[in-house]
């Protein structure tokens, strides 16, 4: 493991639409949001559907 | 209401309304003697100051035992009452996290209305739920669970669901991975089993183990992961990417201080760190009609949590404990009776992580991200 090394900082973020993983891509996407806004830590013990909250990150695709 | 750049001003309460459920799970951390009061309409009224006060930007859970119990009055009530103390920079997010047995047609019109998130669970497809969440008369609870959801599915557009893992489905896990999807719900996790409350009077029946978990996690990472499938989310595995991804990602059990951004509330007003120490006295911070955010914040008991990764043996000589920090400390003292100790799961985190970091740097690398 690369100790707190973050897969962000190592990349040109104009490069994220170039992965070929969708779901990756979606967390880069968060990522790069949730580093000029607010910090969201889930809990681990609910789970409420909260899609519509990441709608502002843009298209997943 | 806009944004801004602090996360300081940012609390989650988990609020346990009621202990009562009309369920009897067979792993709920709440055990047989729950106290059946309920919180009145007065301690939330006076819990709502109490958050408001000490934070500009409040998401409740609405937990339990079975919060629907409590009946949709009183979160109308609440919620006109939220309305009303909201002043200028001030923000509340209401969740609710249901057994969904006793949703309805005014409880999801409401929580449509007042923009609640729900939150159910569901183990898989009957037979696999019904051997473990039953009512107190042995019956199982699919067929009322499935009504609730489907109601919610059709008003709200989403839904989330948590699927306990247990000895039950631990190898049934694809099953119950399908069966999800197949009700067209974007949105799930696969929680381990955690001995608690009533769960440890059964958890010779329903424990498992945290290497084999880490195992059977990997099988469904690895389809999922490899689908392709970005409109389903498993949370919990979705979970592993956001944190080796960035810093600011990642749920509650990985951060290295849980207690800046949590607390649970229970239907007495009492305050503890977390739902899941809020039946463990010793970790009573204090009460919302007696005691301010700030005292229940610098309170003597929440020391013993401080600098927890660095402090646990085991973990500061780990390599991935800079990303789970390790674990959840509910879980280590659940196990151990200490909080000084990794999280009961610390072998799946170490797989998982690992299994994980190696996959999307393949990806990052395959698509020319990084060399």
């Amino acid at each position: 493991m690369e100790k707190t090394k973050y897969l962000l900082d190592k990349i040109n973020i104009d490069d994220i639409p170039k992965l070929d993983n969708a779901i990756l891509k979606r967390a880069l996407r968060r990522a790069k949001y949730e580093e000029n806004a607010h910090i969201d830590w889930p809990q681990a013990h609910c789970n409420y559907g909260d899609h519509s909250d990441h709608s502002n990150y843009g298209d997943w695709n | 209401m806009g944004k801004d750049n602090s996360s300081s001003h940012e609390l989650t309460a988990i609020v346990k309304p009621t202990e009562s459920c009309n369920f009897a799970c067979k792993y709920c951390y709440v055990d047989q003697e729950a106290d059946k009061e309920k919180m009145t309409i007065e301690t939330a009224e006076k819990m709502t100051e109490f958050l408001l006060n000490g934070r500009d930007r409040i998401t409740i859970i609405w937990h339990g035992g079975e919060p629907l119990l409590m009946g949709v009055d009183f979160y109308k009530r609440i919620y006109d009452f939220q309305r009303e103390k909201l002043t200028e920079g001030k923000m509340i997010k209401n969740l609710i996290q249901t057994n969904g047995s006793l949703l309805n047609d005014e409880f999801v019109d409401f929580f449509k209305y007042a923009d609640f998130k729900v939150g159910t669970s569901i183990d898989g497809p009957k037979e696999i739920h019904d051997m473990q969440r039953v009512y107190k008369d042995g019956r199982g609870t699919y067929d009322d669970v499935c009504r609730g959801i489907d109601l919610a599915m059709s008003k709200l557009g989403n839904i989330g669901t948590i699927s306990v893992i247990t000895k039950n489905n631990i190898y049934r896990m694809q099953e119950v991975y399908d069966f999800i999807k197949e009700k067209k719900i974007k949105d799930m996790k696969l929680n381990p089993f955690f001995a608690d409350g009533r769960g440890k009077e059964n958890e010779d029946e329903l424990s498992i183990n945290p290497r084999v978990f880490g195992e059977e996690c990997i099988k469904i990472f690895d389809e999922w992961y490899g689908s392709n499938e970005p409109f389903v989310e498993i949370k919990n595995l979705q979970d592993y990417i956001n944190r080796l991804v960035s810093p600011h990602l990642g749920p509650c059990i990985f951060q290295h201080n849980c207690r800046e951004k949590f607390l649970s509330v229970n239907h007495k007003g009492d305050v503890y760190p977390c739902g899941r120490f809020s039946y463990e006295q010793e970790f009573k911070l204090g009460n919302v009609y007696t005691s301010s955010l700030d005292d229940v914040q610098s309170s003597p008991v929440n020391d013993q949590f401080e600098d927890r990764p660095e402090k646990t043996r085991k973990c500061s000589k780990c390599d991935v404990s800079s990303y789970c920090n390790g674990g959840c400390p509910s879980s280590a003292y659940t196990y151990t009776g200490k909080i000084l100790a990794p999280d009961y799961f610390c072998k799946s985190f170490n797989m998982l992580f690992k299994h994980v970091e190696k996959k999307i740097y393949d990806d990052a690398q395959k698509s020319g991200l990084i060399k």
